[in-house]
């Protein structure tokens, strides 16, 4: 009889275990509020032109840019951004890009566009023409910060960071919820960006077995963690 | 000579050098640098204009343009992203992110400014519009080049960044170059380009830079660089050193070339002058007409001498007790040529010679003319002895002047070492018509009065036969109008 219920008990446990507990799982939850950018990255420059205001224009700026990374996490999905070319302009100022992400340049204009890639530390810049009307993807292998710059507008650039990881995940307007099952125990680094900028860093270890529950909220820049204090980098 | 126009020269090269730099005191080279961007400044502004104008005329309806659209300049009409929605100028499809149109699209600001593409360079004025609740911006397109700046009446070159994109007066640039050396030419627009401000070529040729509005955050600066010359045409410095050189030593080659043909013909002359002199007779005179350059005046006194020498030896009977010293005297005596001239009556009228008919006809280097009507003979005529001309035979009346002065010889004249001293005196007859005819009318007559008229006899018979190129001539006394007129015919 005694025997018996042991039996019982681990059936039920077996049976139970998996609605309950993962093996090496963790669980993010992040909810977000997008505001409006505080600044465009226009400079009010005294360049000896004309000006005269003749309309008062509704400004409509762009939303922010949250991004999650894991450090030390390898998944195997392709990361890819686009960067559309047309007038004197990127439609992307800044690009925060996983290993190995590659970049799709796409020239919207009847002449080929030249643009210049210069890493970090590098002293060779890496030179890619994209044709009239066409499009060029370009690699990202190696981990660092990345100015691509316009051959033909100067001023047009592109500001590119390649992380460690490959694992990014851009986080969206209100509740973002998002499993890792594959997630292999060990050690790992959870970070929020602001754009390129890193502001939330949490290091957390992963056991065989185990699920984890992150959940945080941002607003206002800043990034609370809701199972825990908040930390912020605001 | 030389030396004097050499110097000069070189003083009115300084001088001249002098002046100008201190017409350059009134910073006239970064006045016309001034002049160059408010040009520009303007022009661009001309731009903002032009598509306020076009605004004007903007319908927009569901994101089109519906209207017609007329424009003096190129033109394009962009919507709030930059995408072209009309125009008539395909240089891009969008304009976003070119600061003039963001200014107009994100700031509402009229403005102008600059945009380089496939190596076409474009002054912009856009103006911002609002249709539909959007924003819209007109954008007025004016292409940056040499016909730009064919406007400007001095050198101007435009640079964007180091690269030359336009130029005028490349003529006067490459003459620059070639005299002030092209790299250095080149380093000093480099410092300009860097650092603005002013460069001097040289005395007379400055440089002047300025850079256009250009935006900072990035963009293309655009250097213009004016040449300013206080001597259009003559920026070179060697070019006007080597010019004054040529003219100095043409002016010593035309100075040494004129001073030796002037030098060789007084000398001719005067060789010739002393040819004849060596060759005269006693008693002969020389022919003033032959001579010129100062060598007649040498002959005129020469001549007056002769005929106070003939006097004075007619006085005395002869020619050997220093007559010329005498005549020398006397003719001081009676108070030099004016006092002379005075003295001696002129009996020889100018149609006097005009109405003789010679009495045999000219056979050699004759003028094809027509002989005028014979003269009736003087009532008398002397003929006194004959000299001997080295002439040929000519009829005086068939000559003019011109023809004289390349016939004529010298000397003419009966030389009184060739007479007898005892032989009645030819003239006397002549003389005593001459005081008959006075005497009719009432007039005295002197003993002074009949030595000059015997004195102008020979000096005008001498003249005569060296003219007429005759060996004598006839003289003859009439009563005209109640005064004696001395008639001369030459005798071949």
């Amino acid at each position: 009889m005694k025997k018996f219920s042991k039996f019982l008990l681990v059936c039920f446990l077996l049976i139970l275990c998996p609605l309950s507990v993962s093996a090496a799982m963790i669980k993010l939850e992040i909810d977000c509020k997008l505001n409006e950018e505080k600044n465009e990255n226009r400079l009010d420059i005294k360049d000896g032109y004309w000006k005269f205001p003749v309309v008062k224009v509704p400004q409509s700026k762009e939303k922010e840019h949250y991004s999650v990374i894991i450090e030390s996490y390898d998944t195997k999905e392709a990361k890819n951004e686009k960067i559309e070319i047309y007038g004197a302009d990127f439609s992307l100022k800044s690009v925060l890009l996983p290993l190995n992400g590659v970049i799709t340049f796409e020239n919207k204009e009847n002449f080929p566009r030249q643009i210049t890639i210069l890493g970090e530390g590098e002293s060779e810049p890496v030179t890619v023409t994209v044709p009239p009307k066409s499009f060029v993807q370009q690699p990202f292998i190696a981990a660092g910060s990345y100015r691509v710059v316009d051959g033909t507008f100067s001023w047009n650039t592109v500001n590119v960071t390649v992380l460690a990881t490959n694992y990014v995940w851009t986080l969206k307007e209100s509740r973002n919820r998002r499993d890792i099952p594959d997630i292999a125990p060990g050690s790992y680094t959870l970070k929020i960006y602001y754009g390129t900028n890193r502001i939330y860093s949490e290091a957390f270890t992963v056991v065989q077995n185990a699920a984890q529950n992150f959940t945080y909220k941002i607003e206002k820049g800043k990034v609370t963690n809701l199972d825990a204090l908040s930390m912020s980098m605001d | 000579m030389a030396v004097v126009i050499t110097a000069l020269s070189a003083a009115n090269f300084l001088l001249f050098r002098d002046f100008i730099v201190k017409i350059d005191v009134q910073d006239g080279a970064k006045n016309i640098a001034k002049l160059v961007e408010s040009e520009l400044r303007s022009r661009n502004y001309s731009l903002i204009g032009n598509s306020f104008e076009t605004a004007k005329q903007l319908k927009i309806e569901k994101g089109k343009v519906t209207s017609k659209v007329v424009s003096e300049k190129e033109y394009a009409i962009v919507d709030a992203n930059g995408a072209v929605i009309n125009g008539n100028l395909d240089v891009m499809t969008s304009y976003a992110g070119v600061p003039a149109v963001d200014r107009a699209l994100k700031d509402g600001l009229a403005s102008d400014g600059m945009l380089s593409v496939n190596n076409n360079l474009y002054l912009l004025g856009v103006v911002p519009v609002l249709a539909e609740g959007k924003i819209f911006a007109v954008i007025t397109f004016e292409k940056f080049g040499n016909d730009l700046l064919s406007v400007f009446p001095m050198p101007v070159k435009a640079f964007k960044g180091s690269t030359s994109i336009a130029a005028k007066g490349e003529d006067r640039w490459s003459a620059v170059e070639g005299s002030y050396g092209k790299e250095a030419l080149d380093a000093d627009i480099a410092s300009l380009i860097t650092s603005g401000g002013q460069k001097e070529l040289n005395a007379w040729t400055r440089l002047s830079a300025f850079a256009m509005p250009y935006d900072i955050a990035g963009g293309d600066k655009i250097t213009i660089v004016t040449m300013t010359s206080l001597i259009p045409g003559w920026e070179s410095y060697d070019k006007v050193l080597y010019t004054v050189i040529l003219y100095s030593v043409i002016a010593i080659v035309v100075a040494l070339f004129f001073t030796f043909i002037v030098t060789h013909e007084i000398d001719k002359i005067l060789k010739k002058l002393a040819s004849d002199i060596s060759r005269m007779r006693v008693g002969e005179k020389l022919v003033l007409k032959k001579y010129s350059n100062g060598a007649d005046i040498v002959v005129s006194a020469m001549n007056k001498l002769i005929q106070q020498y003939l006097e004075a030896n007619e006085n005395v009977g002869s020619i050997t007790s220093s007559p010329l010293i005498r005549a020398e005297k006397d003719f001081a005596a009676k108070g030099g040529i004016d006092a002379f001239d005075a003295a001696v009556p002129d009996p020889f009228a100018t149609e006097s010679i005009e109405d003789i008919k010679p009495e045999k006809p000219v056979h050699h280097e004759m003028p094809k003319k027509e002989a005028p009507k014979p003269q009736p003979m003087p009532k008398r005529e002397v003929k006194p002895e004959p000299a001997k001309p080295e002439t040929n035979n000519v009829n005086p009346a068939l000559l003019d002047d011109d023809e004289d002065e390349d016939n004529e010889k010298t000397q003419i004249a009966p030389s009184l070492g060739s007479a007898s001293p005892n032989q009645a005196n030819p003239f006397e007859a002549l003389w005593e018509d001459y005081c008959r005819i006075k005497r009719n009318h009432g007039e005295s007559v002197s003993d002074k009065e009949k030595m000059s008229f015997i004195g102008k006899v020979r000096t005008n018979k001498a003249s005569i036969m060296a003219k007429y190129k005759c060996s004598d001539v006839q003289f003859s006394v009439e009563d005209k109008d109640g005064k004696p007129v001395v008639k001369a015919k030459p005798v071949n």
